[in-house]
């Protein structure tokens, strides 16, 4: 002891730093192995910010169903609708960041409803884990011989401007911003009529007081198969979408304009990387399970996995947008 | 012929132990649902629609069907007895229903309700079986400017409900409509009346306890005022009333009973047809029409049994209306069909016009179902009548803190929050005063949930007709209905005119 003593200082403190850095090390080291090793240890709760029976709850909990191999404690829905999608998206936000609490978001309340509701929270809340895919936008209207396409339609409209009538699912929805950007992009004057949801829209477009209707693929599906009163003359995404495949993309007939909103598994910003990374890991196979891709399918939402920095610029990229078009629109929220 | 032979398919799937199992289940939580103040049909479909993701389609369809027309009967039970509608579908109930249990008639109206509703529904279903297809079309028909009108048309003529002063009842359907432009406007758009310093404002306010409030609270407060204005021995006087008379109806109320039922289902199936709350807007038209059809007007609202029967037999048939848009079309004209119709969807199938020929076990089954599970209502109904009615036995000192306490739980389970359970206390205070003023808040309820209506289709009209009103005029459906405002517009007044001058003729 006296020994150790003598031997200076210096060894001493040397000893010490080295011994606390060991247990520091391992500590975070183990730290990270167990958030790699043990997760998940528990069930996943995940928020769908609407209301069941809709399609981001089917879809949530399609993949829930599909990720049983991955997730064996298994993965909970649960549905907190209303605000526009920004109560549930806030719960989500706010809840602890330790990766059992993820957030199964669309386009619009991560992104461009900050724009027009008075939301508790901002893009920064939140971080991206995972793009989980699309439901484009289409086109439909009720068949009319006068316009069988996209160029026959904007023609119409061009001829006889305000006469066409444009069911929405909602005066701020993404829908309507796309109608918007038709309207700008082809340089005719299309009147947007909000209805309250994309079945609304459909119904309006077969009792024929309406001519067209903006809805997303999982709606458009259903109505536009042979033999349908309702024909599909764009849909607005880069490629055609599988389950509606005889509607052409607004690229092929010459308007290059594509939207869809889209879906993401979000966590909240606290969320430490390896948790984060070990979701990741865990959730791509489920979603790359052809098994899944092809229920989705069914329902007419197109599975497209991007990771987290891909989906982060979609998204900041819609809400630059969707903040111009709603200020022409005079929608902006007031500052406060 | 094949429409026959189709239903039998039908019962064929319904008759599937697991299917009959979910129509008994669905039926059962519909009538508890009905009977708690709070949790309605949507919310409850809602919590349960997840389960139904391990289960066949037809049988999910069958037993979330079953929680929704069920809840139509329980919904009668709480309004009768304690002055608590269990949903807004059976606010009129409560006007006839309330009073004779308070004459010790508890057993009758409550017979009466389930066995209306039991006609009423199994009616609607028949209609349902033949007619679904060729009466889903003519829905359609029916866009925003016929909806304005309709909904125009239902605050003109429904707020009369109980007859009572002309300017208050109107007045209460005003300032309905008013509070329901609370919140987020019906198209989506922004938010209005909601300042950032009470935040459950911006989701608008709910009409469940408001409904509550008015009815339930409002009870509780005008029972404890009277139970604590009495002296000691006035009190055993309050609480040995009101005494049972009888349990089951007699004849005379059955002979009364069924012109209403039969006029209310046919009400209630053309009214669930159309676009919007048309379970709860056909309950007000039978009482109305039931009033002015009385021969003796002046017994509604002091418990005349045909306004038990007559609203009863409409929200019933109503469910079956509602159905003929989601199961011919695809298309749901009500939330609550919205939500059945995601039941169907968390199964892959995305129903659409030809739901009957690609998914006839779907479309047939649940028909079928419906014949069944009335049937199991009235069985599981009629039983209870003698054990609910005891409850309005209760002394009033005990019961008044029960149903506070449901209304309170009822209101936070809405959303679980408290800003519910405020609604729901300032619409009691509101109800207890409006009693106290001679005011019925019937029309206030009316106007809340007719608002969103008129509000959304009087935004998509505008846009539609390029604010050129008088297009309505050509479309011959707007312009029948707007036909037919002129009428009730005219008609009391002509009478008003005709009485005044006859009056003052032979009287001098």
């Amino acid at each position: 002891m006296s020994k150790a003593h003598r031997s200076g200082p210096r060894r001493t403190r040397f000893a010490v730093a080295a011994a606390l850095g060991a247990a520091i090390g391992t500590v975070l080291l183990s730290a990270g192995c167990a958030e790699k090793s043990d997760y998940p240890a528990k069930a996943v709760k995940v928020i769908v910010p609407f209301g069941p029976g809709g399609p981001s709850d089917v879809n949530a909990r399609l993949i829930a169903e599909h990720a049983k191999a991955q997730f064996p404690k298994g993965i909970a829905i649960t549905n907190v609708p209303g605000g526009s999608a920004t109560t549930g998206t806030y719960q989500g936000v706010s809840s602890e960041p330790d990766g059992y609490t993820w957030i199964y978001g669309g386009t619009s309340e991560l992104s461009s409803v900050l724009h027009t509701v008075e939301a508790p929270y901002t893009m920064d809340s939140y971080r991206l884990v995972l793009k989980v895919g699309n439901m484009p936008t289409v086109l439909l209207v009720k068949k009319d011989p006068r316009w069988p396409t996209l160029a026959a339609f904007i023609d119409h409209a061009k001829a006889n401007p305000g006469a066409v009538k444009v069911g929405t699912p909602g005066d701020a929805s993404f829908n309507r911003l796309m109608g918007e950007q038709l309207a700008a992009a082809a340089g005719i004057n299309l009147v947007m009529v909000p209805f309250n949801g994309n079945a609304a829209v459909v119904q309006g477009l077969l009792g024929g007081h309406i001519q067209a209707g903006l809805v997303n693929s999982p709606d458009a599906r259903a109505h536009v198969k042979d033999g349908s009163e309702i024909a599909g003359l764009a849909v607005f995404s880069a490629k055609r979408v599988a389950s509606i495949p005889t509607i052409p993309t607004t690229r092929e007939q010459g308007v290059d304009l594509v939207g869809t909103i889209s879906h993401y598994i979000a966590v909240p910003k606290q969320t430490p990387d390896a948790v984060v990374a070990a979701i990741e890991k865990r959730l791509k196979p489920v979603l790359a399970d052809p098994a899944y891709v092809k229920a989705a399918e069914a329902i007419a939402f197109e599975a497209d996995v991007q990771d987290a920095a891909v989906a982060r610029s979609e998204l900041t990229r819609w809400y630059e947008t969707a903040g111009t078009l709603y200020g022409k629109l005079g929608m902006l929220k007031k500052k406060q | 012929m094949g429409i026959w032979h189709d239903l039998l398919f039908g019962f064929s799937v319904a008759l599937q132990p697991e299917n009959l199992l979910a129509a008994f289940l669905g039926a059962l939580v519909g009538t508890v649902v009905g009977v708690l103040p709070g949790l309605g049909p949507a919310g409850a479909i809602a919590i349960l629609l997840p389960i139904t993701f391990g289960m066949n389609a037809p049988t999910a369809l069958v037993m979330l069907a079953g929680i929704y027309y069920g809840s139509m009967y329980g919904g009668s039970i709480t309004s009768i007895l304690v002055r608590v509608p269990g949903e807004a579908a059976s606010v009129v109930t409560s006007l006839d229903g309330y009073q004779m249990a308070r004459q010790g008639r508890a057993g009758p109206a409550l017979a009466i309700a389930a066995l209306a509703s039991w006609v009423a529904g199994t009616l609607g279903v028949l209609a349902l079986t033949l007619v679904a297809p060729s009466l889903a079309r003519f829905a359609l028909a029916f866009g925003p400017p016929e909806q304005l009108c309709l909904a125009a048309l239902a605050l003109l003529t429904l707020p009369t409900v109980t007859g009572s002063s002309v300017a208050k009842a109107y007045g209460l359907a005003a300032l309905g409509v008013l509070i329901a432009t609370v919140g987020q406007d019906p198209t989506g758009g922004l938010v209005r009346f909601a300042p950032a310093a009470v935040p459950g404002l911006s989701r608008g306010i709910d009409f469940v306890p408001v409904v509550m409030g008015l009815y339930g609270v409002a009870e509780v407060l005008r029972t404890a005022e009277e139970w604590m204005g009495r002296s000691r021995t006035d009190k055993t006087d309050m609480m040995a009333v009101p005494r049972l008379s009888r349990l089951w109806p007699d004849r005379d109320d059955l002979r009364r009973s069924a012109g209403p039922t039969g006029r209310g289902a046919v009400i209630g199936f053309l009214v669930g047809l159309l676009p919007g709350p048309g379970n709860i807007v056909s309950t007000y038209i039978s009482y109305v029409l039931e009033r002015r059809l009385s021969k003796q007007p002046d017994e509604f609202g002091r418990g005349a049994v045909e306004g038990v029967a007559g609203p009863e037999a409409a929200n019933n048939a109503a469910t079956a209306g509602q159905l003929v848009p989601l199961l011919a079309l695809g298309i749901p004209f009500s939330s609550i069909t919205g939500l059945l119709l995601g039941g169907i969807m968390l199964h892959g199938i995305v129903p659409g016009p030809r739901l009957m020929s690609d998914h006839p076990e779907l479309f047939w089954g649940l028909i079928a179902s419906m014949y069944v599970g009335n049937v199991v209502l009235l069985v599981l109904n009629l039983p209870l009548v003698g054990l609910f009615a005891r409850i309005s036995l209760l002394r009033p000192n005990l019961l008044a803190p029960v149903v506070l306490v449901f209304c309170v739980i009822g209101a936070f389970s809405l959303n679980n929050s408290v800003f519910d359970v405020v609604v729901l206390m300032v619409a009691g205070v509101v109800g207890y005063l409006l009693h106290k003023a001679g005011y019925e808040p019937a029309p206030l309820v009316l106007g809340m949930i007719v608002g969103p209506l008129l509000e959304a289709s009087l935004t998509q009209t505008g846009l539609i007709l390029d604010g050129q009103w008088s297009a309505m005029l050509q479309r011959p459906l707007s312009a029948a209905l707007l036909g037919l405002m002129l009428v009730a517009v005219l008609w009391p007044l002509s009478r008003w005119l005709l009485r005044l001058l006859l009056v003052r003729e032979p009287a001098r």
